[in-house]
């Protein structure tokens, strides 16, 4: 999925709800319908300490011997009926710049309008915050699933100080059953959640 | 009651002279001192200045960290002063206070949230 930025607090998928993936998803997923058969809702709270005008990037990818450390969060499922739902909310100052395979996500179409945190004209874009989506009320959005790209955050202290940065994770772990799309009505096809992967946005 | 309604709790720690580690942030929080206190009962009988070195000490990405925020305080013993801090002291890892002199009890008004 390409992350997101809601008005407010989204609520979380529930048993029964539809979801319904796009092209770019990998292919046990890629435009097909599927239904959430059993969501399970895990909180998850990573901290930086990051130094001033330094950088540090995080991957929702698991590291190598398994676990988490500092750079790898293990927030991508491992089985293929899975599927995440995170929403993700900071305190603190430091921002976040999401990415997918080592590129920003938030750019502009003109040729390098994109976030660089060394150029004063361009290191506010692109980036999310305490402000857009804070600790305690979550707006931003992000669904993964197994054998996926997976998305990345960049984390920048603009401060003059040391801050941290406390990212809250809330993880919508959901079991999903993969549904014929004849069995489904027009208006279930109608209310199924849109999952859009973040190729899409690239045009 | 929304998570938003709960209000940051300040927690009251105390220190005796010296260098004594008070107060660890807990990792998932941000820490702001907005009051500190000084107690002088023990200096017995006589003015003078104390000087405060609030140090925090933490583990950026990347190695170790002190910083230190120095306060520095006119008493006359037997005084307890509040000492002005302009705004409150942002802190984020383990907080401890040093005082000039042996024997003055400083007590800091944490803020966590």
């Amino acid at each position: 999925m390409a992350i997101e930025l809601l008005a407010e607090m989204p609520s979380l998928l529930k048993e029964r709800h539809i979801v319904h993936f796009g092209d770019g998803w990998p292919d046990t997923f890629k435009n097909k319908f599927f239904r959430v058969a059993r969501p399970q809702q895990i909180e998850y709270t990573a901290n930086y300490i990051i130094t001033a005008d330094a950088t540090f990037d995080l991957d929702f990818d698991k590291p190598s011997g398994g676990g988490v450390d500092a750079t790898y969060k293990s927030l991508v499922p491992v089985s293929s009926g899975s599927l995440y739902e995170i929403l993700i909310g900071f305190k603190g100052l430091p921002v976040v710049y999401p990415r997918y395979n080592n590129s920003y996500f938030g750019k502009l179409e003109v040729a390098n309008v994109v976030p660089d945190t060394s150029d004063s004209r361009l290191k506010y874009l692109g980036f999310y915050s305490q402000l857009q989506s804070p600790y305690s009320s979550p707006r931003l959005r992000e669904y993964t699933v197994d054998e996926q790209q997976p998305p990345q955050l960049r984390l920048f202290n603009n401060m003059p100080n040391d801050e941290r940065l406390v990212i809250r994770f809330i993880v919508n772990r959901c079991k999903v059953e993969k549904v014929d799309e004849r069995n489904l009505n027009a208006a279930e096809k109608e209310r199924a959640r849109e999952l859009q992967y973040h190729t899409v946005f690239q045009w | 009651m929304r998570y938003d309604d709960i209000k940051p709790r300040p927690f009251r720690v105390v220190c005796a002279s010296g260098d004594t580690s008070v107060l660890t942030v807990p990792t998932d929080m941000l820490g702001y001192i907005n009051d500190l206190e000084i107690d002088t009962r023990t200096l017995s009988g006589k003015t003078s200045t104390v000087t405060l070195d609030v140090r925090d000490t933490y583990t950026p990405q990347g190695g170790t960290s002190t910083t230190t925020v120095r306060k520095t305080v006119g008493v006359l013993a037997g005084d307890v002063i509040d000492v002005d801090l302009r705004a409150p002291l942002h802190v984020i890892g383990a907080v401890a206070i040093r005082s000039s002199y042996s024997g003055p009890v400083v007590s800091m008004s944490v803020l966590l949230e």
